[in-house]
């Protein structure tokens, strides 16, 4: 186990018993990419927020059903996700690139975010990059964050969506041959350069 | 076995794992030069995207995600709920006889928060708050002080419903 783990085994242990402070940096951990993940699929900021918030909350009342301490990444991902789809249901949205859609169509542009501390993120390499992962349909963009952007094992991405990982896989190929198509040129220019 | 065709060679590699070792591809990216530099290609490709990870967070939830976290109960098993009901009614007629209590802070507000306190709560909290009470309650018991303040403090806690967390 990785220091990294037994840290965040650690967190957990403390959250459970209601320690806020580690729940505050197991917040800090994964909100990016929780956040990451359901801006993925919601256009409407608000509802972003409000599901993330949720997510986190629930997962705070829910800590003691938590089996494997070590599981809370991917947990965590995946209570958000099935709040989102619950909200959507709920709030009846009808996103153009919404999870009903066929996934050939959901192709909205999202808004290049600003970008984190480190020099790439910040870079224009990082904003064409997010543009393109932005312009795949819905169900490519959420495995690429996940699995590219966020690091997330394939397993775990097919457990997190409730899918097969058959299915994490040909939508993985897809999004890579698209994004190759994109993003090729770029890649020749840093692999020359 | 057979030897791998192109066309398989390539779905093998666009559904690859990022980061994870082609070892069935081996032999065919050793002898077919276009596979192999798909096969980097796609590497170089994985690595941007891990290089750039995921966006930054604008908004500050943490605030809001705080002030929804519900603070954690005491644990005691329930056979000591009915025992921890009878000592804080005695807690509470220690703090209506309690000499130490200013008459400033004296027991009708403490109590008229002690009354306030269930309100808040559901019928389940009820129990678990009677217990905190007594916990205070034999606290004080057993060291022969009672400690009107720490039980106000414990009293007002209960009915803003988060002091056990900072
Ligand atoms: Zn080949």
């Amino acid at each position: 186990m990785s220091d990294r783990d037994a840290l965040e085994e650690d967190l957990v242990s403390r959250a459970r018993k209601g320690d806020a402070d580690a729940f505050r940096q197991l917040y800090d951990r994964h909100v990016g990419g929780v956040y990451a993940l359901i801006r993925a699929s919601l256009r409407d900021r608000d509802m972003v927020d409000d599901v993330v918030q949720m997510a986190f909350v629930r997962a705070w009342d829910r800590l003691g059903k938590l089996r494997d301490d070590a599981a809370f990444r991917v947990w965590i991902r995946q209570l958000a996700r099935r709040i989102m789809v619950d909200e959507i249901r709920k709030r009846r949205v009808r996103e153009a690139d919404s999870l009903e859609e066929n996934e050939e169509i959901g192709n909205v542009a999202v808004d290049p975010a600003p970008a984190p501390g480190d020099a790439l993120g910040r870079s224009e390499t990082a904003a064409r990059v997010r543009d393109a992962v932005a312009g795949l349909p819905a169900h490519q963009r959420e495995v690429v964050t996940l699995h590219h952007l966020d690091g997330i094992e394939v397993k775990a991405v097919a457990e997190v969506l409730d899918v097969p990982l058959g299915t994490v896989l040909s939508r993985l190929a897809r999004a890579r041959a698209t994004l190759q198509r994109k993003l090729g040129g770029m890649m020749n220019e840093g692999m020359e350069g | 076995m057979s030897a791998m065709t192109c066309d398989e060679a390539r779905k093998r590699i666009l559904e690859l794992p990022a980061g994870e070792a082609p070892e069935d591809l081996a032999s065919h990216l050793e002898q077919c030069a276009d596979c192999a530099r798909a096969y980097e290609s796609q590497r170089a490709l994985d690595g941007l995207l891990r290089a750039v990870g995921t966006p930054p967070v604008e908004a500050d939830l943490w605030p809001a995600i705080r002030s929804q976290l519900r603070p954690r109960r005491l644990t005691w098993p329930w056979v000591l709920a009915p025992v921890a009901g009878v000592a804080a009614g005695i807690g509470l007629a220690l703090l209506f006889a309690s000499p130490t209590v200013a008459p400033t802070s004296g027991p009708a507000p403490l109590a008229a928060v002690a009354m306030a306190a269930p309100a808040e709560h559901g019928a389940d909290d009820l129990d678990e708050d009677a217990q905190i009470i007594a916990w205070h309650a034999r606290a004080a018991a057993g060291t022969g002080l009672f400690d009107p303040s720490s039980m106000a403090i414990t009293l007002i806690s209960l009915t803003q419903g988060g002091s056990e967390l900072n």
